[in-house]
């Protein structure tokens, strides 16, 4: 069952209960207080009517001297006089308390002989009337006497009655109108609940863009807000890892592609070899061709090993002056830089960055490497370090520079700026992707800014010491 | 034979082409880029052109556009379907992905020069004319006699001259894919043609691979 109907439900049961008891505990409490009204009354009245029938009765009974007589005579005047007012007036001696006539039946007879000098009351309902009854003891000479007081209260049990209809008419209207409100109310209260439902369901179905739209600051709109924020952080995730899945694919992808000059050159050579009558010149060119491929190879399953473990190690966070460190590439670098007859300009203070000295190297190498063979001969390039918290190391060069379209591509596994050059100087085109990841496990950011036919300048940001 | 031009910015494999294109008697001219493809090909007039089309400077497809009316023969690593029908779209004859077989790219070279009729119509040597067309082989002026496989296996091996062709892939050439004879039968008809053309010490048995026809 739905909550709401279970709220609704539950609401309705208790506010009906709750309502009905409180109507029949009013009418109730109010019929008993008309009824011992009506009784108080007719107590009064029994003994107002005893009084002045016993002081008639003692004047009656001077003239007549016989009891019964005189008895008739009195009765005969009250019982009439009080008929006109709807009340029965009976006076019986003790020893004949039957009730006659209206007041039939042996338990009224039983119930209405008093104790001496006490009331008794007594109401009855029989043929859709209630009459109640005062029944007691006559005073003075006629204290054997019992004077029966009976008077029709049947509308008292009507004015009841009409009340409790009356009370359960409008606890009718005041229930409906209840479940009006009520049911509005949890509608309006249930309807976040309903759009973070359509709403998961519509994720679950595979809409991972839909969110829950809740407003207002209730627990049920903070919900909504969790939810779409846990939302936000799968559907990021799961972007992150289709990147990855693709950036797999693709390097897959490049490194078959990449095998299979080799291969191809390889195989042809010697099919070459075994198949053709060749000559020595050509014998021995072909040994060179599969000589240098398989060299090649080897080279580009270093770098992917090299690649692979960057990837894989924790690095030990050491000390790296960056002065020192930067002479030692120097050195590396300057049969390269003599070679091309290109100038490197370093300007470096005390800067201390840490991370893996050998990784760093490597890094500069491969940058300053790159700058170089973008740079013409004689060219200039310059490299220098500043910043305290956040060291920054930024390599220039005036070489032939590349479009932003190139920009964008060159951390790619494989990817050559000039695919037929890099090949020629033996390049594998993963120099880069080396830079990145190393620059990755350093927490650096590496930004490249270049202009066709300007030059390039890489930045190096550490970010955090 | 034909003029061939070869475009492909791997030097060793535009070297590896030339090399197997000249030992069937072709000349060639390697060239390593898209524009200096173009200048080649307007200073003189190609047969046929293999190029590539990952290349330097202008690309293959490019290239192809200019080119006309060469016969191309794209020869490529890019082995996607959208790679070839554009390809063909322009027109090229054939489209092979590396990595290819020499034999293969033998045959389809010469399969193109047939069809656009570059191709030689006769071969000659140690006086022995065969002409293709007319499928006849003349020794000194006299006609010799010859069965047509032999004359099949006759023009398979000159296609493939100066390369050694195993008992397998001469009954392919010559028999078919779906003959299975005997590589006996190989030998049978080698044998008759050395003596008819005489030609005894130019079809050479090569130790562990088969025959060379060699010049």
């Amino acid at each position: 069952m739905k909550l709401w109907l279970k709220i609704f439900i539950v609401t309705l049961i208790l506010f009906l209960a709750a309502f009905y008891a409180g109507i029949f505990f009013l009418s109730n409490i109010v019929y008993k207080t008309s009824l011992d009204n009506a009784r108080a009354q007719a107590f009064a009245q029994h003994n107002f009517v005893a009084n002045l029938l016993a002081s008639n009765l003692a004047m009656i009974l001077e003239r007549e001297r016989d009891m019964d007589k005189a008895r008739d005579v009195a009765m005969d005047y009250y019982a009439k006089y009080y008929e006109k007012r709807g009340v029965r007036l009976e006076l019986l001696p003790q020893k004949d308390v039957t009730v006659r006539g209206s007041l039939g039946g042996a338990r009224v007879q039983e119930q209405l002989t008093p104790e001496f000098g006490r009331r008794q009351s007594l109401i009855v309902s029989q043929d859709g009337h209630m009459v109640i009854y005062v029944s007691g003891y006559m005073a003075g000479h006629f204290s054997d006497h019992i004077l029966i007081y009976s008077q029709d209260i049947t509308d008292i049990a009507q004015a009841q009655h009409a009340l409790t209809n009356r009370l359960i008419f409008s606890g009718v209207i005041v229930t409906l109108l209840f479940l009006a409100v009520l049911y509005l109310l949890l509608n309006r209260l249930m309807k976040p609940v309903r759009v973070l439902q359509q709403t998961s369901e519509q994720i679950a179905a595979g809409a991972y863009d839909v969110r829950a739209d809740i407003k207002g600051n209730d627990e049920i709109a903070l919900l909504g807000l969790r939810f779409n924020s846990m939302a936000d952080e799968i559907l990021s995730r799961m972007d992150e890892e289709r990147q990855n899945a693709l950036a797999k694919q693709q390097f897959i992808d490049n490194l078959a592609h990449e095998l299979r000059t080799p291969l191809t050159t390889i195989y042809g050579y010697a099919e070459f070899l075994q198949r053709a009558k060749a000559s020595d010149d050509d014998r021995i060119s072909a040994t060179d061709h599969i000589m240098q491929q398989v060299q090649r190879m080897q080279a580009l399953s270093a770098k992917l090993l090299e690649l692979s473990i960057t990837r894989r190690t924790d690095i030990d966070k050491e000390e790296i002056h960056l002065a020192s460190c930067l002479e030692r590439v120097c050195e590396m670098l300057l049969p390269s830089l003599g070679q091309e007859q290109v100038k490197l300009a370093i300007s470096c203070g005390d800067q201390i960055v840490y991370g893996s000295e050998v990784l760093i190297e490597q890094l500069l190498i491969n940058l300053l490497d790159n700058a170089v063979k973008a740079s013409p001969k004689g060219g200039r390039i310059s490299l220098k370090v500043f910043g305290e918290d956040a060291v920054v190391i930024e390599i220039a060069d005036q070489g032939r520079g590349m479009a932003p379209q190139q920009i964008e591509r060159i951390f790619e596994p494989f990817y050559r700026v000039d695919a037929a050059r890099s090949r020629a100087l033996g390049g594998a085109g993963l120099g880069l992707s080396l830079c990145k990841q190393i620059a990755d496990v350093h927490n650096a950011r590496i930004d490249v800014v270049s202009r066709v036919g300007e030059g390039t300048t890489v930045t190096l940001c550490f970010t955090t010491p | 034979m034909a003029n061939i031009l070869i475009v492909d910015d791997e030097k060793s494999i535009n070297n590896l082409i030339a090399n197997n294109l000249k030992l069937v008697g072709h000349t060639c001219v390697q060239i390593y880029d898209g524009s200096a493809a173009l200048e080649a090909a307007a200073k003189q007039v190609f047969d046929l052109a293999l190029l590539d089309i990952m290349l330097p400077k202008l690309t293959g497809f490019e290239v192809m556009e200019r080119l006309t009316p060469t016969p191309v023969i794209f020869l490529t690593a890019l082995d996607s379907l959208n790679d070839r029908i554009k390809g063909f779209d322009l027109g090229a004859d054939d489209y092979i992905i590396k990595p290819f077989e020499t034999l293969e790219l033998l045959a389809r070279v010469n399969a193109v020069l047939r069809r656009t009729k570059k191709n030689a119509e006769t071969f000659e040597a140690n006086g022995t004319t065969v002409s293709f067309r007319a499928r006849t082989v003349c020794r000194d002026g006299e006609s010799v006699d010859i069965t047509p496989k032999e004359f099949d296996l006759l023009e398979a091996l000159i296609m493939n001259r100066n390369i050694a062709l195993s008992r397998e892939k001469l009954l392919e050439l010559a028999w078919g894919y779906d003959y299975f004879g005997e590589t006996r039968t190989v030998d049978n008809h080698i044998q008759k043609l050395r003596v008819k053309l005489h030609w005894e010490n130019i079809i050479k048995t090569v130790y562990k691979l088969g025959y060379r026809l060699e010049l």
